[in-house]
């Protein structure tokens, strides 16, 4: 049994590289040749930090079809890797590939990595990609990183969830669409959100 | 010239009455019953009744509207007034688009004075995902009493809009005869569910023969039994040497009856609001339905001939989406949990994000929709 388990361990350690491989594979007629050297180098790279080659690939693909010249395009890419391997840091070795996505987008937003680290030690074993993702969000739309942070902590530890989480993100982006404070309408409604507190009655529309 | 059987003319008199997709062309009807208290300035307050039906006819790009009040005031005065609109949009010029407007008004206050105009107007639309702005001449005439004025003026106007609500703000300058005077005007709504609200506020400035005030007002409209809905309007409205209204404030309640759509038009008293035309969609929106346990990408562009997809999980090439038989755009294969980069292409025109969706910058000089699929 423990040699099957070791063998299978072994294959899906061979497997990895070519399947990194096969990512930087896409790039194919993409982009020039520098450049998907350039990607290569940068996917192999961070494939040693335990970061996933596809989304490094996807952002390739994103600044070709873009239209994007090479060295941009290799920007963005390292960029990318330098932000999702903080995220893989914060997160641990268990972070799946869509939370290192969603990690990687807060931690470029602003967002902490004491804040990633906090929500997977309070977290271990439930998906963090939406509560990332809906920070990421918040701080993209002028909501303080640290208020954004905080707000999904707080919902979090309340018992809200993903559908709730969503919820309230498109509460703070009404608000702030209507000429709220993006950090006042975090805020706001952080309070209306949170079970037994005030209700939810939607906010009457603010002069413009 | 072929004739068309009265069942097929019928099926599509449901379809476009229904709203159905498949009919590029919409029919939206409404019926207002109200009660106001009105109080024109210089005058003494009044309580009223008034009925006011409206009819629309949309295309993608054309939109043609009419719109009348009836008032019966405490006195037993009457008032009647009607407006019509059209208004057509060019095709994209890139970003940009030309709208042609025209309409043609008239009211009486029976007993007491008969005004009635026709203007006519260019826009120069450029438009983006969720915002626009546009500006252009607008030259008529006006007609009191048996005398005419002209009328001559430009405007400009900037939007911007969110799923929940939208935003705009306008500029004008027009002169009648020798008045003239200047608005600045900014107007937000927002939806939520059955509830709709509406603020205006405007200022004129001060031009000599023209006068200065600030006014304002507010709008509820909230459906509540099936094509039934409450409406409530309170707010000043200035003078309008077009249509010939004097300033006056008020405050209406009453019943809004339309079988499509209950909050499609603001509640109305005694100055018509301006009919607007419809703002072409550059990119639509999205919403997502779930299949199978897994989401599938819906695109709504309305009068598209071709809607296109590109994102994480089409490798970033670019590809057509099918429209079902409710007119809508599918990204057929669901899409298992994840966060997705993507964007959205309308019959040609930029790579937009649509409404709906959460955006960010793309770091490649644009914006990019994020799809988080929980």
């Amino acid at each position: 049994m423990n040699a099957r388990l070791l063998g299978v361990a072994l294959v899906l350690a061979a497997a990895r590289p070519a399947t990194a491989v096969a990512q930087v594979e896409r790039l194919a007629g993409r982009v020039d040749d520098a450049t998907r050297a350039a990607v290569a180098a940068v996917v192999d790279s961070a494939r040693e930090a335990g970061v996933p080659a596809e989304p490094l690939v996807n952002k390739a693909l994103e600044g070709a079809s873009k239209g994007a010249d090479g060295a941009r395009i290799v920007a963005a890419v390292h960029a990318l890797a330098g932000d999702l391997g903080r995220a893989r840091s914060a997160l641990g070795p268990g972070a799946s590939p869509a939370e290192l996505v969603a990690g990687g987008a807060a931690v470029r937003a602003g967002v902490r990595g004491a804040v990633l680290e906090e929500l997977r030690a309070r977290y271990p074993r439930e998906s963090l990609m939406v509560p990332l993702a809906v920070m990421a969000d918040l701080v993209a739309r002028g909501v303080p990183a640290d208020t954004a942070a905080r707000s999904v902590l707080v919902l979090m530890r309340e018992g809200v969830r993903d559908a709730e989480l969503v919820a309230f993100r498109q509460s703070v982006e009404r608000d702030i669409a209507l000429g709220a404070p993006a950090g006042g309408a975090a805020a706001v409604r952080l309070d209306g959100a949170l079970p037994g507190t005030t209700s939810t009655t939607p906010a009457a529309p603010r002069k413009p | 010239m072929p004739r068309r059987s009265p069942r097929r003319l019928l099926a599509l008199a449901v379809c476009c009455a229904a709203g159905a997709r498949p009919c590029a062309a919409q029919v939206e009807a409404g019926l207002d019953a109200a009660a106001s208290y009105v109080r024109y300035e210089g005058f003494l307050g009044s309580g009223a009744a008034s009925l006011s039906p409206s009819l629309a006819w949309r295309s993608p790009r054309t939109t043609l509207a009419a719109r009348g009040t009836f008032l019966v005031f405490e006195s037993g005065n009457a008032s009647l007034q009607g407006l019509l609109t059209a208004g057509t949009f060019s095709p994209a010029l890139g970003p940009l688009r030309v709208e042609a407007q025209a309409e043609a008004g008239a009211s009486s206050y029976v007993g007491f004075a008969h005004f009635a105009h026709a203007l006519g107007s260019l826009r120069l639309h450029a438009l983006g995902g969720r915002w626009g702005a546009w500006a252009g001449p607008l030259l008529g005439s006006v007609a009191h009493e048996g005398s005419g004025a002209g009328a001559a003026g430009v405007a400009a106007g900037a939007w911007m809009r969110w799923p929940a609500g939208a935003l705009e703000v306008t500029w004008s300058r027009v002169t009648v005869g020798d008045t003239a005077y200047s608005d600045v005007q900014a107007r937000a709504r927002w939806h939520a569910g059955a509830l709709e609200v509406e603020g205006t506020l405007g200022a004129r400035t001060a031009i000599p023969g023209g006068g200065a005030s600030a006014y304002g007002d507010v709008s509820l409209v909230l459906g509540f039994a099936g094509p039934v809905a409450l409406i409530a309007t309170a707010g000043r409205y200035p003078g309008d040497p077009v249509s010939g209204s004097i300033p006056g404030r008020y405050v209406t309640a009453g019943l809004r009856l339309s079988p499509r759509h209950p909050a499609a038009a603001r509640p109305t008293l005694a100055v018509p609001a301006p009919v607007r035309t419809a703002t072409p969609a550059a990119s639509g929106s999205a919403t997502v339905e779930e299949r199978d346990g897994l989401a599938v990408l819906v695109v709504t562009a309305g009068g598209a001939r071709r809607v296109e997809l590109m994102g994480d999980f089409t490798g970033w090439q670019a590809v057509d989406l099918a429209p079902g038989a409710d007119g809508r755009w599918r990204y057929a294969p669901g899409l298992p949990a994840g966060m997705y980069r993507f964007n959205v292409r309308v019959d040609g025109g930029p790579w937009a994000v649509p409404d709906g969706v959460a955006t960010a910058a793309d770091e490649f000089g644009g914006r990019v929709g994020v799809l988080v699929v929980p």
